[in-house]
């Protein structure tokens, strides 16, 4: 192990990449498909900063990307982490006006909560079951709001002449 | 005074009773997933909040935008004194109701 490789600093994880600084310079630092997030944060969490590259290093487990790669920074950019944009157009249509950007973004809070949890592909698998569980409420009082059941009924009066 | 509550109306006034003063939508999520160990959606939780803002059981305040939350603001609520007395009234009821009955498998 050369002294160079002990001097690691992180600067940034994010999605299975680590940001580090190694000898002055910065390498983007990634994971292997299969490997997985869990590996990563296993790895944060159970060394010291310094230690982590060496260890991935050591288990040949990474490949060092220079951030000054055009295919790096693609995937870098690429791998911005945001909720679903359906699903919070979905949120945003139904949800009462005034209470609907703190809906947003207490649902956007979560989601970076379970990002850094469990990884971004669980973040997102859990916001649109969140979302969906909330179609069915959020339909009802938006029928609700617009008056339909009073559409309804009025219909249904005439229709049989009440 | 009405000391109808709905079920949902008064696990979450409960959770944000616990929760005060940092009563805002993902607390009092967690507080109902921690304490009833189920996944209330969160669209259930804001429509119960704004009934019960209508009846004036609860207020709401704006807090700051946060990038976390995607710079949106929080929302947070608080129980007004007519809504304490209507959870008060709401779960004596059910005591009394309960009181001197016995549940097959209960514990206490």
């Amino acid at each position: 192990m050369t002294e160079q490789e002990k001097q690691v600093e992180i600067l940034q994880v994010r999605e299975g990449r680590l940001l580090v600084r190694v000898g002055g310079k910065e390498h983007l630092v990634q994971l292997p498909p299969g490997a997985g997030r869990h590996d990563l944060i296993m790895h944060i969490h159970g060394a010291l900063e310094r230690q982590v590259l060496v260890e991935l290093k050591e288990a040949g487990r990474f490949k060092g990307d220079s951030l000054h790669d055009p295919v790096a920074k693609a995937a870098d950019r690429t791998g911005t982490v945001a909720p679903p944009a359906f699903a919070e157009l979905v949120i945003s249509f139904l949800a009462p006006k005034n209470s609907v950007q703190a809906l947003l973004g207490d649902l956007h809070e979560m989601f970076r909560k379970n990002a850094d949890r469990l990884g971004e592909r669980e973040a997102r698998r859990k916001y649109r079951m969140q979302v969906t569980a909330s179609l069915v409420p959020l339909l009802w009082h938006w029928l609700k709001r617009i008056g339909f059941f009073t559409v309804l009924v009025d219909y249904f009066r005439s229709k049989l002449g009440l | 005074m009405t000391t109808t509550l709905k079920q949902t109306e008064q696990v979450v006034m409960l959770a944000i009773l616990r929760k005060q003063p940092d009563a805002y939508g993902v607390s009092i999520y967690e507080e109902l997933e921690k304490r009833l160990d189920k996944e209330v959606p969160m669209a259930t939780i804001y429509a119960t909040l704004e009934t019960l803002e209508k009846k004036g059981f609860v207020k709401s305040k704006q807090g700051l935008a946060t990038a976390e939350r995607g710079g949106r603001a929080k929302m947070f609520f608080e129980i007004t004194g007519k809504g304490q007395a209507a959870l008060n009234a709401s779960l004596n009821a059910l005591d009394r109701l309960r009181a001197g009955t016995k549940l097959a498998g209960a514990t206490a």
